[in-house]
Order: C-alpha cells, then sequence, then structure tokens
C-alpha cells in the first residue's frame, strides 16, 4: 500500500515543530493506532449487527440512560419520534467507522463520523460514573487524533486516494480522506 | 537541524515484532472470534462455564503483552544509544529533536 509523504513543518504559537510521520515512528504509531481503533470500533458495531441484525434497540439508553445529561434532549427527541435512525446509525455506523478505519478508506469522514458518536456517548454519561476523564473520552481523543493526521494516508487506501487526479482536482474531496 | 530518518536494523525489529503480535491478538485473532460468534473470555454462570471463546483470551493477551515488550526492550535500548560526533542519534525518529 502506498505510504504519503507528510511533513508538518510550521509554527506553533511562536515555537517551530517538526513531526515527521514519513516512515519514521511517527507515521507508524499513526498507522497502528487507526488499525486498533478501527478494530474497537468495528467489533462493537458488528457484534451488535450479529446479535440483533440492522436495528438495535437504543431507546432505553436514549430516554433513561442519558436522563439528566446535555444530551438528553437529542437522545429524548430521537427515542420518541425517529428511533429507527439511532437504532440503525448505531451498529451500521460503529461497523463502517471501523472499516474505514481498519482499511484506511475515506479515514477523515469515518473519524468524523466517530468522534461525533463518542461526543453522543461521552455527554450522554450519566452521572460519569466511571469518572469525568472515562474510556469514551479517550475514544473521542482517538477519533480526533485520526482526522488531525489523516491517518489513512499511511499505509492506507487514502495513500493512494489521495494521488489520483480526482483528489487532487477537487480539494472538497482531501478534505475526507 | 535535520534529524536522520532511516530505519536501523532496531527499529525494524521494534517496529515489525511489536506490531506484528499486537495486531495478531487484537485485530486478526479478534476477527476470527468475533466472526465466529464466540466471547472474547469465557463466559461463566452459576460456577458452570456456558461459552468459550473460538481463541483463547490467554493467547490473544499474550501475544499483547508480547509486542508491548518488545517496545519496552526498543525503548531501554534507545536509552543506551550513543549519541555520533554531532550530537545526532541514528535511527527513525517522530521529527522531535533527540
Amino acid at each position: 500500500m502506498a505510504t504519503n509523504t507528510e511533513r508538518a513543518g510550521a509554527d506553533l504559537f511562536g515555537r517551530g515543530l517538526a513531526l515527521d510521520v514519513n516512515g519514521g515512528w511517527g507515521g507508524y504509531w499513526i498507522a497502528m493506532l487507526r488499525l486498533l481503533t478501527g478494530y474497537w470500533m468495528f467489533h462493537a458495531g458488528i457484534t451488535k449487527l450479529m446479535e440483533g441484525g440492522l436495528m438495535m434497540d437504543a431507546t432505553g439508553w436514549m430516554q433513561y440512560g442519558a436522563q439528566g445529561t446535555l444530551v438528553h434532549p437529542i437522545t429524548n427527541w430521537f427515542a420518541q419520534n425517529a428511533a429507527w435512525l439511532p437504532n440503525l446509525m448505531i451498529p451500521m455506523g460503529e461497523t463502517l467507522i471501523g472499516l474505514g478505519l481498519m482499511v484506511g478508506c475515506l479515514t477523515r469522514l469515518a473519524a468524523f463520523f466517530g468522534t461525533l458518536l463518542m461526543v453522543f456517548f461521552y455527554v450522554g454519561n450519566a452521572g460519569f460514573g466511571h469518572g469525568f476523564v472515562n474510556s469514551d473520552l479517550m475514544g473521542l481523543l482517538l477519533m480526533v487524533t485520526m482526522v488531525v493526521f489523516a491517518a489513512g494516508r499511511v499505509l492506507g487506501i487514502d495513500g493512494w486516494l489521495v494521488n489520483t487526479e480526482f483528489a487532487e482536482n477537487n480539494a472538497w474531496l482531501r478534505y475526507l480522506i | 537541524m535535520k534529524q536522520p530518518n532511516e530505519l536501523t536494523k532496531a527499529d525494524r525489529i521494534a517496529m515489525l515484532g511489536g506490531g506484528i503480535p499486537i495486531a495478531l491478538g487484537i485485530v486478526v485473532l479478534g476477527l476470527i472470534n468475533t466472526l465466529a460468534d464466540a466471547p472474547a473470555a469465557p463466559v461463566v454462570e452459576e460456577g458452570t462455564t456456558v461459552a468459550t471463546p473460538l481463541i483463547p483470551v490467554d493467547l490473544r493477551v499474550g501475544l499483547v503483552l508480547l509486542g508491548l515488550l518488545v517496545w519496552a526492550g526498543y525503548a531501554v535500548y534507545k536509552l543506551g544509544v550513543a549519541p555520533t560526533a554531532d550530537g545526532q542519534v541514528g535511527g527513525a525518529g517522530t521529527g522531535q529533536p533527540r
């Protein structure tokens, strides 16, 4: 698979930066994080699909599990008016986000939706029983890391996609990969 | 100052020796176990094992531990690598000063 050359040589708040993800440990680690984060999300989705089919029942969490949290008005509305959407999107989304991350295809798009999902899971922690800094927040941060570093361009399909003529002529696509 | 970024033999051993067992233990064997609809670890209910994983969980954890130990060994090795006359440390890095 293609390895894309990315070198961020820049200035941040007056201090020089030289984070090199071209073939060294930086690139290796970004690819490793992407693979393992992808598997984590894929496993979460595929097991829901295998156990419950296309639709899971998330209404209990949306109505009662997230009660008292900042996202409850949104989750409660969906539970009462359009439960089919999150019931379909949670298992399908997790599976597709995980697949995208594992193979590094449309990684930023996948990780964006992963971030959105993790925001709901994190903010929807009623009582923060596992602490304010918990695994949901760590998952959220991993997803953002995938977006920031365009992780699929290192040892992923995006490394080839970003060099296609179509991607070179369409800047919007490069934001998604 | 530009840092050298060529992979040394130690870098390759650490990258492959650490990454392969971890990817194998978590992702490859995890996918096989998951697609076989087996639990990650034995499920015990009222003292009786009602479901067992297809891939023993100790094997998967052992592979992860092996990979972590390889990375740790590399980290210790790097601590002892002497810089060259111009103050550079050989091998791959992350672009940060060494």
